[in-house]
């Protein structure tokens, strides 16, 4: 514990006396969150959607659907004539018109379904996409309380979580994911690259100690750096971008341990496995590409075509990129948390075990 | 106390089709400084390495303070001292901070201060070894070798690439080891570094044992002559430089031959006659003591270089 202990502190101050190593794993990760933030999801205003609402005159039902979508503070609503309304979308001045036929209220106590059309600009996909949704939800939600009999249509939907969603929001997680995995394949695979190291651990293995020690140390060394790291990039999305954080630290903590001590063993593996210095190089680049383009940092999964779905699937840093959205702004699940967890835990296993059965000291 | 701190039987190790170390048995007997003594690639490392239990060997039996190195003998590791052929250390690490690290991994330790006093390091306690020169790093190397107090000191090449001036720092250094009762074992290609330091050599060439014993007796036993360097400014022809009065072996080296010499004085009187003549394109005339240079010379048709 004593020899634990001493490696640790020596280790530590080795690389936090590093500047070159500080700007690389503490900066560098901030580029992409800067990035992201001002570029794509910059600025604090809100998304408000114009929406055109051509309702009947003296629909009960579509006065209180009007009324509702004025009141939840999501849209800005125009009444007006159809025709009137399409020129404004075609102008841009809207985000989507939404066609109320006449009869509503009638139509519905029948149980007759209605046709409601609601015209968008196909161009703003972000946009389509939420208006869609939410408008979605608050017909879902009309339609049950008109059924169920309840008072009148005073909506109070929760379509908020859609509202405040932001690229940056989306992709904060999938950076401090993707940092994850870059501070493990990099930062061990380096171990072996850097062959002047292996000297420093010839003098370490002629002292008392199991050589395990070391590597134990080590580790705690390099999860050491992904908590403070994750903590640093989880901060700078919260203060500078607004990006809404559940307030879960424990478990969000939780997953970056996972997520860190699975990288970390799968840099191990990759050194393992490298036959010279130069392979270990390429084998880092080749795991490091595809995960950073194919696991969802930077757009959502769904965007991937058919054919590299098993592949996406197959990356741990689609679940652990799954897993910190989860966890930090509370995104939609792609699987269930429990399912990112136990594919992690897989992998950190299995790399775990052949970097134990092929790791040469030498 | 008679048993002896290293015993080494028969000792072979190979790397695939190589034999690097070749069936060799030697001791090491409390409070000496035994060297070994050869070329780069003579197995001097391979064996000391055997001995810190950092390599298995193939065959052979190893005693080191009555105990078989492995590489989890942590109890005999605690109680080694060892000086590896170019340690590399922390490098943003101070010299202070290393020793105290390295101290921390065993369960005895002498006082940093004491050690940088005693490697003449203590005005750079507190600079980052990367900052270091290559004579202070290598003498750090030595004080990390003392770190735990240990009875035995295996140190490997503990002054190659140094400058003179350092390397008899480090001289002085091992020595004062001497007076404090330590026992080492060290490897060198220094001939007189090994004269210098050593109670007894082994000499090895190619994975074998070649001369085994203190220096001076080594010297007597090959040598009842006088070396006599001659020196030449080109070829020297068809002179034949053992049928000189006084020689009984000349060995070419290049653009000099060492005559081996019984009777020194008629020998230099012949060369210089040789010369006189214009048979021989002499440039130098040098007698010397013969050293353990001649030794490995006389034994192996070669000097040691690097």
């Amino acid at each position: 514990m004593k020899a634990y202990r001493a490696i640790l502190g020596g280790i530590n101050k080795q690389f936090y006396r590093d500047r070159m190593a500080l700007f690389w794993t503490f900066a560098f990760p901030l580029f992409f969150v800067f990035i992201f933030g001002f570029v794509l999801g910059g600025g604090e205003e809100e998304v408000e959607l114009a929406l055109g609402v051509v309702a009947p005159a003296g629909d009960p039902l579509a006065a209180g659907l009007v009324q509702g979508m004025r009141e939840s503070g999501v849209f800005r609503v125009y009444e007006g004539e159809r025709e009137a309304e399409l020129a404004a979308l075609r102008a841009g001045d809207r985000d989507g018109v939404l066609i109320l036929p006449p009869g509503l209220a009638a139509s519905l106590f029948q149980g007759e379904a209605v046709e409601v059309e609601l015209f968008y600009d196909a161009a703003q996909g972000t946009t389509s996409q939420i208006l869609l949704s939410v408008v979605r939800e608050f017909l879902v939600e009309a339609e049950r309380r008109a059924r169920g009999g309840s008072q009148l249509l005073v909506l109070s939907p929760q379509p908020l979580q859609a509202r405040k969603f932001r690229p940056i929001d989306y992709m904060l997680p999938g950076i401090l994911g993707m940092s994850l995995m870059q501070l493990g394949l990099f930062s061990v695979a380096a171990v072996v690259l850097q062959m002047r190291e292996r000297k420093i651990l010839r003098r370490f293995w002629a002292a008392p100690m199991p050589r395990g020690t070391f590597i134990a140390a080590q580790v705690t060394h390099r999860v050491g750096i992904a908590l403070l790291q994750a903590g640093i990039i989880a901060a700078v999305g919260v203060l500078v971008f607004g990006v809404p954080f559940l307030g879960q630290p424990a478990l969000m903590a939780g997953v970056v341990l996972l997520g860190a001590l699975t990288f970390v063993s799968f840099g191990y593996m990759v050194a393992s496995l490298a036959p010279s210095a130069e392979a270990g190089t390429a084998l880092v680049q080749m795991v490091n590409f595809p995960m950073m383009f194919l696991s969802g940092v930077f757009w959502p999964v769904d965007w991937m075509p058919g054919v590299l779905r098993p592949v996406v699937y197959a990356l741990p840093l689609t679940y652990l990129g799954d897993a910190l959205r989860q966890t930090m702004v509370g995104a939609t699940p792609l699987v269930p948390l429990w399912v990112d967890l136990a594919v992690l835990g897989g992998w950190l296993v299995v790399t775990a075990a052949l970097s134990v059965r092929f790791f040469r000291w030498e | 106390m008679s048993e002896p701190v290293v015993l080494v039987q028969k000792l072979v190790k190979r790397y695939g089709d190589l034999t690097a170390v070749d069936r060799i048995s030697f001791q090491v007997d409390r409070g000496e400084i035994f060297g070994l003594l050869g070329p780069n690639g003579a197995g001097k490392t391979t064996t000391v390495e055997c001995l810190e239990g950092l390599r298995i060997p193939d065959e052979g039996e190893l005693r080191v303070l009555g105990e078989r190195p492995s590489p989890t003998n942590y109890a005999l590791k605690a109680k080694l001292g060892i000086q590896l052929q170019e340690t590399a250390f922390l490098s943003r690490l101070t010299v202070e901070e290393t020793l105290a690290l390295f101290g921390r991994l065993y369960p005895r330790r002498r006082k940093v201060s004491e050690l940088v006093e005693l490697v003449a390091l203590t005005e750079k306690r507190h600079s980052p070894v990367r900052d270091l020169s290559g004579g202070q790093r290598q003498r750090l190397a030595v004080a990390l070798a003392l770190v735990n107090d240990p009875e035995l000191l295996i140190l490997d090449e503990p002054t190659a690439g140094l400058d003179p001036q350092a390397r008899r720092a480090l001289w002085e250094v091992i020595t004062q080891l001497k007076g404090e009762q330590k026992t080492v074992l060290l490897t060198t290609h220094y001939m007189e570094e090994a004269e210098a330091l050593c109670d007894r050599v082994a000499i090895l060439d190619h994975g074998r044992i070649i001369a085994l014993g203190p220096p001076p007796e080594l010297i007597a036993h090959h040598f009842q002559e006088t070396p006599l360097e001659v020196e030449l400014s080109a070829p020297a022809g068809e002179v034949d430089f053992s049928a000189l009065p006084g020689v009984t072996r000349a060995v070419p080296d290049q653009e000099r031959v060492v005559l081996y010499s019984t009777a020194p004085t008629d020998t230099i009187r012949a060369v210089s006659r040789l010369a006189e003549e214009g048979k021989l394109p002499l440039r130098d005339l040098v007698l010397r003591r013969p050293s353990l240079e001649d030794v490995y010379l006389l034994l192996t048709g070669r000097r040691i270089r690097e």
